[in-house]
């Protein structure tokens, strides 16, 4: 199992950070991590620039293998390889916001899966992704045409 | 905003939570006042322990982690994740409302003692 590539257009400080945080996330938390996707304006590549007084930041929605919508018991665990990777590269200008779903996705709204299909870039997967995933576009394709083995 | 201003505003949000509370549809504003308030705290705290802080949430985090404040870091990027997640339809229910209170509540303490 292995990492997509980052999108091209990020910068390479910020992109040094997405490849820290979801290479620490699959290392610590392998167990649980079934796929992380990048979404939101910098997957679409519509993103502020990096000299714009605010950024936009860099969105991923990792998801875990459990069904409690906060993620509990590991929460603390995932978000300390959060930080952890965050203090490797204090020098990336974007911030990156890191998004926590249990595998049933159910609580998400419609409208946000079904953008999350459309625009989603999907960086790491293990497996199917969940149900209402898989239901919409699929993101998989996307994966394997990038080279990445399930 | 000065130390005090900070923590006035920080209050000021909680007393907001204590009268929210007893709805159960005030979930997203009590979420959002705490967020906020977790905010002034920590502007609060840098200020007593460091002389600076932020003034925007922002970068908040790499700024905590560049201060040496990883646990206090980690507890903003929880918020965050609590916060954010009603962006995207996300329901927030009583135990993102707990948890939320559970972060604000260590936030204050760092912040105060």
């Amino acid at each position: 199992m292995k990492m997509a590539p980052i999108p091209a257009w990020l910068d390479d400080a910020t992109s040094a950070l997405v490849e820290e945080t979801v290479s620490l996330l699959i290392k610590r938390h392998a167990n649980i991590l079934l796929a992380v996707i990048l979404f939101g304006s910098i997957a679409r590549h519509e993103e502020r620039p990096v000299e714009d007084s605010c950024p936009s930041d860099v969105d991923l929605l990792a998801i875990f293998d459990t069904t409690d919508r906060l993620v509990k018991p590991y929460r603390e665990d995932i978000f300390a390889t959060i930080i952890d990777a965050c203090a490797l590269h204090l020098d990336a200008p974007r911030e990156v916001n890191v998004l926590l779903s249990d595998r049933t996705m159910q609580t998400w709204d419609a409208m946000f899966l079904d953008n999350l299909a459309r625009d989603g870039i999907l960086l790491y997967a293990r497996g199917s992704l969940p149900a209402p995933l898989a239901a919409r576009q699929s993101l998989q394709g996307v994966l394997e045409d990038k080279g990445v083995t399930l | 905003m000065k130390a005090d201003a900070h923590r006035r505003h920080a209050e000021s949000l909680e007393r907001a939570i204590v009268l929210a509370r007893p709805d159960p549809t005030t979930s997203v504003a009590i979420i959002e006042n705490a967020w906020g308030a977790a905010y002034h705290w920590i502007s609060y705290g840098c200020i007593r322990k460091y002389q600076q802080h932020r003034d925007k949430h922002q970068g908040l985090t790499a700024y905590l982690v560049g201060l040496g404040e990883q646990r206090l870091a980690q507890w903003w990027r929880n918020f965050e994740d609590v916060r954010q997640a009603g962006f995207y339809g996300n329901q927030a229910g009583e135990s993102e409302v707990q948890e939320a209170l559970d972060l604000l509540g260590r936030i204050r303490t760092w912040a105060t003692t």
